[in-house]
């Protein structure tokens, strides 16, 4: 399932923010890889920039200095038209706030990225169906997110990360906004998900919890990875003994 | 302008500024006592520029139609002032001989001048009488063979012309009026230009006497004595001496001119004063007396009475006031009064009484009234100053009117856009609001707050409206210049008052403050925990105390002012908010004390304080039923107490002929809008059926809403007469007009946002085809749709101005008719001419013969000629008893058999061709065929028959059109021109259409067999106007110059049809010019809507916007989304609008079809497409920016942004 070869890679990224006066260093020179289906937690306090590294490596945000490489693939190379296209096609997102389309249902939000990579509206609706059963929402398709629990909308948010099968699933404190029940049910269907799929996961955390599960822990302090973990050799077990 | 509504301007100016000061004053107390909500408030302005100046913006837009169409009417108005003041100059006040001047001498001597100067004599508020003759006659210049016909010779007395001395030369010096020598002349600079003279140069004038020569000895503005009459700008001022020797006139004078003190502009109360003690001066008192002695007998009286009863003083019209009320209560004096005389010289109530006395049948009676009547007034006098500035007035504030009424369409929009832009402004902060309200504010805080805000931003937007409202009236007078051109006659200049702009401002800012109150009030309405959630809500449904506690409230509020003191006396523990309440209660109950007080002691009645008590018992009882209102709501809303109220209302506006007596009162307002309450009613009562079936809400909903809007629809659609089988003919105002739009739009809006998923089924199945956008329109159409009562507000506005484009655009072009076909107008004549009644044309082919071959019998196919003759008539078997104005057009042979006027009407006992009824004329003296406006029914130019000054009948249906049995009616000279006792009967056989012989001008013209002429007068009547048909194709207009050349002796004036319908075109093109380019700024009010929507949705949705980007949208997919947002509502909108606006245009056609033949419906297709183009296009360049804005978004950013 997993693989030894890096589907995602950094080298030597850095990102500077710069607010009025103040200059804030995100990222100051970070690389790591990602292998093909390994499940990574990104950790730190607040402000380590742990946030900043999913946007950069994911192509949501540019970088100011270093190369991120997806499949192969150089970002800094890619047209933001082309990078939007590698997203709906490749990517699939999951955030701390959920960020449904309030609009739309919740079937209507997870057909979304499916329609945008070309499905047929009937194929649209039948794969968007079929991931809110696999979230466990298949009862609730008609619903608006404003009808919708905490868990449940990260749920669907989950079914539409999921939408097109993408090789990669990036979470921004995907349980950040659930209590521990719901965050512990997210997690079980991301493991599973991960398991059974052989998609790569990214996630950024705050929760030790969250980081037990995952295979690997790469551990940040003010922009810079202090600790990388190693993806061979790191286990659950031994990243929950660090917990 | 002067008057707006009615309402003096200044009056209106004081009481708007006073209350917009009141309303400022009274929020900067509330505000000053509660820094904290102001602070909170006002900081949130700065917060984001671009958004406050885009609010401001859209809230701007209102005040800015105001101050455009008061900025127009300004203009028009003191346009005509100046036209006014140009001609008649120094003059305030003329006497003139009561007798015109075919029927009798309108000339009088020397001594009538004496006692004008005796009565004027020491009175200060004179500072020049002068008698002159005025004569329109031909001049010609022999040097450069120009003439023309008819200019307004004017003989001035050197001798007293102080006071009239502001004549002024072209480079701006006083002309020396005292060295006009008997061979000299002062010509204008129009009949300077007329035939081409300068100084020095001689001209010719034609007179019934002879031709003289005169030297120009000095070329004057067209000004004061020298600024012609209203019609004709060319006059040549000669001594006086010379023209009543050219004139056989020696001694003689036809007019005497009062100057009051002041130059040009004057005291108007000093002028009408003036005026009237001239008038009493001139009157026969003797004859007086005798009128009076023989109206002051009770059978008079009495008939005098009940005319009163029945017309309610029939006389109102602008200018003549209810005199007959007043001579009716004078006559109950013992002796003649002033007053009397004054309303005894009324010519309109004296053509009253004459038909009253008629009705009495007493030919002894009648008899003796005769004399007395025509030997009242020596000399008239009339202020003709202050009527020019009336009619100026009328004229300005119409012009007004009819820009406020097609204006208030987009008035209405433009408040729809400060309702909408704060509901947004609201839904951005409706998480800030929430915990606002969570840490404790109350509801009336919120409404505070954003009232502080929303009035900030509205004085500025009234100050930026007023500004921008200016500048664009400025390029719309300058549009409307340009294409009237520069005319000698009339000058169109710009212009504006200060009480004009004064309105502008506080009435904008007042409208705009109310619509930001009443938005205020809806938005504080929010659901705390939904608010802070930050969950979409657009409206929160107020929550409807229980039936109990709401008629605790209602009957609470029976105490008015006491529930006030209690209420506010109860709160006194808390910190603030008790003490100002309190004040105002207690100042409340004195004023209404006070008020009851003054009830019983009724002589405090007009001054402003007790207004203002007035005001206090209007506010309780305002308080009091908008309680009860809220008491009945929950039951209104259920649909059934709607069934009874909406029918009592439709019964009570019908016609009392149809509906229950008592009840019925003839109000189209009211039928309407007791229609709509019960189509309402059942809509509601239908979706309470379907909840009872147990049938889910989403298509209760629909089925309901649907019915009620296609209900509505349909019933709003119909022909204005549709209904008239039932109601009766229902009269209304432009109220209908205003109200008819509104409902329809919102009916059709409604129906399609209760529909909305119909429409996206249908466009997705249209785009949806093409792959790569499925995604956009997806969203494109999701957004909307989810906000629908913010979509509904845009789709709303936008329709309403692309329906008042439409319909404009419609009623400019059924005027076309002429153009295409000017045999409608001309009967088949190309040029009709006036000539001189003192120089008839004995013999039209011996001068044609004699014209050195300029032109000759054989140019014109058909040469006819006609006399008008002012007379009275009334239809003989009428209750119309009086006598009212008509002209006689007594038509020769040739006029009669050639014209080729369409009829209306005919008596088929005559004929069934037009041909046919003209024959008979011609062969009979007893028939006359009557112009179109004599039986019109006016439904576009108010008034009806039986009313006003002009002959009307009653017997013949204009709305029945064809065949008829002929009406008699009784023709009589008018009184006092010496032909008493002459009276003719005619047979009415035929009714022209209303566009026949417009340019004839006449108001009531009866076309007859010249035989008439024999009869209608003791002296003979010779033709004097001529009708040219011309035989090949030479040019009419340079023909029409031709004859006025060889019929100079005989001074003639001609006029080319094609001429008058180029000039009319173009005057009417001007007019839509300036209308279309104001109704235009609707058009932007709608645009500007759709940026201020696409705007805020830019911000309010850029964590989706984020989102969707991250989805992998790209940047250009989210600005077509855009895009396609503004586009669908911009599409959708011109549908409605056009589609409305066809229908409304065609059934305005059909009413004016039903009186006027020939007007044809076109739907200006070029036009529309010009409108829905721009209104597209902007909308779309409008969201551009927007659209942008959104694209450059990045995930990242937007995904922060919280």
């Amino acid at each position: 399932m997993r693989s030894v070869e890096p589907i995602i890679s950094a080298i030597g990224v850095s990102k500077t923010y710069r607010s009025r006066d103040v200059i804030v260093n995100a990222l100051n020179d970070v690389s790591f890889e990602v292998m093909r289906g390994e499940m990574v937690a990104v950790m730190g306090p607040s402000g380590s920039g742990k946030t900043t590294l999913l946007n950069c490596m994911s192509g949501l945000d540019s970088i100011d200095a270093g190369d991120v490489s997806i499949a192969g693939q150089l970002l800094r190379t890619m047209s933001d038209d082309k990078l939007s296209d590698y997203r709906a096609s490749a990517m699939g997102f999951v955030f701390q706030a959920y960020n449904l389309l309030p609009v739309l249902t919740a079937q209507e939000n997870v057909e979304l990225p499916l329609i945008l990579a070309g499905n047929a509206q009937k194929i649209a609706r039948e794969k968007a169906v079929e991931k809110l059963e696999l979230v466990g929402l298949g009862d609730r398709v008609d619903h608006l997110p404003a009808e919708l629990s905490g868990g449940q909308q990260q749920r669907v948010a989950i079914a539409r990360a999921l939408a097109n099968d993408p090789a990669i699933v990036w979470g921004d404190e995907p349980t950040g906004n659930l209590d521990s029940t719901n965050a512990g049910e997210i997690m079980d269907l991301l493991t599973r998900l991960n398991k059974e799929n052989g998609q790569t996961f990214v996630l950024v955390t705050h929760s030790e919890e969250v980081g037990s599960m995952a295979d690997r822990v790469v551990r940040m302090t003010d922009g810079v990875v202090v600790s990388n973990g190693n993806a061979a050799a790191t286990t659950s077990t031994s990243i929950s003994s660090e917990s | 302008m002067e008057k707006l509504f009615g309402i003096e301007m200044d009056v209106l100016a004081g009481i708007l500024a006073a209350g917009t000061v009141s309303v400022i004053g009274v929020i900067l107390l509330l505000a000053l006592r509660n820094r904290v909500l102001l602070k909170l408030a006002v900081r949130n302005i700065p917060r984001r520029k671009a958004q406050s100046v885009l609010i401001v913006v859209g809230l701007m837009l209102s005040t800015t139609i105001i101050m455009s169409a008061l900025a127009i009417g300004d203009s028009v108005s003191s346009s005509i002032r100046t036209t006014v003041l140009d001609a008649v100059g120094e003059t305030d006040v003329q006497l003139e001989s009561p007798i015109e001047a075919r029927f009798g001498d309108n000339y009088f001597d020397a001594s009538m001048v004496d006692r004008v100067r005796d009565e004027t004599a020491g009175d200060s508020r004179v500072d020049g009488v002068t008698p002159l003759i005025r004569e329109t006659l031909p001049v010609l210049n022999e040097a450069t063979d120009k003439t023309n016909a008819g200019t307004f010779v004017v003989g001035i007395d050197t001798g007293s012309l102080d006071g009239f001395r502001e004549i002024r030369d072209l480079d701006g010096n006083l002309a020396d009026l005292n060295a006009v020598d008997p061979d000299e002349a002062i010509i204008n600079k129009a009949l300077a230009e007329d035939l081409e003279a300068e100084a020095g140069d001689t001209v010719t004038l034609v007179a019934p006497s002879g031709r003289t020569e005169y030297t120009v000895i000095e070329i004057v503005e067209n000004k004061g004595l020298a600024g012609g009459d209203g019609e004709t700008r060319s006059s040549m001022l000669l001594d006086i001496g010379t023209i009543q020797e050219v004139l056989h006139r020696a001694g003689q004078y036809n007019s005497i001119e009062v100057s009051v003190t002041g130059g040009r502009r004057v005291d108007e109360q000093d002028s009408d004063d003036l005026a009237e003690d001239l008038q009493l001066a001139f009157i026969n008192r003797e004859a007086a007396q005798t009128l009076f002695d023989a109206l002051k007998t009770p059978v008079v009286m009495e008939g005098l009475q009940a005319e009163l009863d029945e017309s309610g003083g029939a006389a109102a019209g602008p200018f003549a006031s209810d005199t007959l009320e007043e001579l009716v209560t004078e006559l109950e004096n013992d002796e003649v009064t002033d007053e009397f005389l004054i309303a005894s010289t009324n010519t309109l109530t004296l053509a009253i009484v004459s038909g009253v006395i008629d009705e009495i049948g007493d030919p002894r009676l009648a008899q003796s009234l005769l004399l007395p009547m025509s030997q009242l007034v020596e000399l008239q006098s009339t202020a003709i100053k202050n009527f020019g500035l009336d009619i100026a007035e009328i004229v300005g504030s119409q012009i007004t009117l009819i820009f406020s009424i097609f204006g208030s369409f987009s008035i209405i929009v433009g408040l729809l856009l400060i309702f909408l832009v704060f509901v947004m402004l609201a839904a951005a902060r409706t998480t800030e609001m929430g915990i606002i309200r969570a840490v404790g504010t109350k509801r009336r805080m919120l409404v505070q707050m954003f009232t502080y805000e929303g009035i900030v931003y509205s004085i500025g937007a009234a100050a930026l409206g007023t500004v921008l409202g200016l500048i664009a009236s400025v390029a719309l007078v300058q549009i409307m210049i340009g294409a009237l051109g520069s005319e000698d006659d009339f000058t169109f200049t710009y212009n504006v008052t200060l009480q004009s702009i004064v309105i502008a401002f506080c009435a904008g800012l007042f409208l705009t403050a109310i619509t930001v109150a009443f938005s205020a009030y809806r938005v504080s309405k929010l659901n705390i925990v939904v608010a802070i959630r930050g969950l979409g809500q657009e409206f929160v449904k107020d929550e409807t105390p229980v039936a109990g506690k709401r008629l605790r409230t209602a009957l609470r509020w029976l105490g008015g002012p006491i529930t006030q003191i209690i209420d506010s006396w109860r709160k006194r523990r808390a910190r603030f908010g008790w003490k100002l309440p309190l004040a105002i209660g207690i100042g409340w109950l004195l004023m209404v004390v006070q008020n009851v007080a003054a009830i019983a002691a009724p002589d405090v009645e007009d001054s402003v304080v007790a207004q203002a008590i007035t005001a206090a018992i209007v506010y309780w009882l305002a308080v009091f039923v908008w309680k009860v209102y809220k008491l009945v709501q929950p039951w209104l809303a259920s649909g059934w107490p709607l069934l009874p109220i909406g029918l009592l209302m439709a019964l009570s506006g019908f016609h009392p002929d149809k509906g229950i007596e008592g009840l019925a009162s003839d109000n189209a307002a009211l039928f309407t809008g007791g229609t709509t309450m019960l189509i309402i009613a059942v809509g509601l009562l239908v979706r309470r059926l379907m909840d009872r079936r147990g049938y889910r809400e989403e298509p209760q909903k629909r089925v309901s809403m649907t019915f009620i809007g296609l209900g509505m629809l349909i019933f709003w659609a119909l022909p204005f007469d549709a209904l008239d089988w039932l109601t009766g003919e229902l009269s209304s105002g432009v109220e209908m007009f205003l109200l008819s739009g509104v409902s329809l739009v919102a009916a059709a809006v409604w129906v399609v946002m209760h529909n909305a998923d119909v429409i996206v089924w249908v466009v997705s199945k249209l785009i949806g085809g093409f792959g790569s956008l499925r995604p956009v329109v997806k969203m494109a159409i999701a957004y909307p749709m989810a906000a629908r009562f913010r979509t509904g507000l845009t789709l709303a506005m936008f329709s309403l101005v692309i329906f008042t484009l439409m319909i404009f655009a419609i009623l400019s072009n059924l005027g076309n008719a002429i153009e295409d076909e000017p045999d409608l107008v001309s009967g088949g004549f190309n040029i009709r001419a006036e000539i001189d009644p003192e120089l008839p044309i004995g013999d039209i082919d011996g001068v044609l013969a004699a014209s050195g071959g300029r032109l000759s019998a054989s140019d014109f196919s058909a040469i006819s000629s006609q006399a008008l003759v002012q007379v009275e008539a009334r239809e003989s078997d009428s209750d119309e008893l009086v006598f009212k104005g008509a002209r006689i057009i007594a038509s020769d042979d040739v006029w009669l058999n050639t014209n080729n006027f369409k009829l209306t009407h005919w008596d088929p006992a005559y004929g069934d061709a037009p041909a046919e009824i003209w024959a008979a004329v011609a062969a009979d003296p007893g028939l006359a065929v009557v112009a179109g406006n004599i039986v019109s029914s006016d439904d576009f130019g108010g008034g009806e028959p039986g009313f006003g000054t002009t002959f009307r009948m009653s017997g013949i249906d204009s709305d029945l059109k064809g065949e008829f049995e002929g009406v008699g009616i009784t023709i009589r000279p008018p009184i006092g021109q010496g032909s008493s006792g002459i009276s003719l009967d005619r047979t009415v056989i035929g009714v022209m259409d209303e566009f026949a012989d417009a340019f004839e001008l006449g108001s009531a013209d009866i076309y007859m067999n010249p035989a008439v002429l024999n009869e209608i007068s003791k002296r003979p009547i010779e033709f004097s106007n001529h009708k040219f048909q011309i035989a090949g194709d030479q040019d009419s207009e340079e023909m029409a110059r031709l004859l006025e050349t060889v019929f100079i002796d005989h001074g003639m004036t001609a006029r080319a049809t094609e001429e008058d319908i180029r000039e009319n075109q173009a005057q009417n093109n001007a007019f839509n010019q300036l209308f279309q380019g104001f109704i235009g700024l609707g058009l932007l009010v709608g645009v500007a809507a759709l940026g201020v929507v696409s705007f805020r949705a830019v911000v309010e949705r850029r964590q989706s916007i984020g989102m969707m980007r991250a989805l992998g949208y790209k940047g250009r997919m989210i600005q077509i989304q855009f895009l396609m947002e503004s586009g669908v509502v911009a599409i959708l909108g011109s549908a409605i609008g056009i589609g409305l606006g066809a229908l409304i245009g065609w059934n305005i056609f059909n009413a004016i079809n039903a009186d006027v033949e020939g007007v044809k419906f076109v739907i200006p297709w070029m036009n529309v497409t010009i409108i829905v183009l721009v209104a597209v296009v902007f909308s779309l360049l409008n969201t551009v920016l927007p659209a942008r804005q959104a694209s450059a978004i990045t995930p990242t950013e937007a995904l922060r942004y919280e």
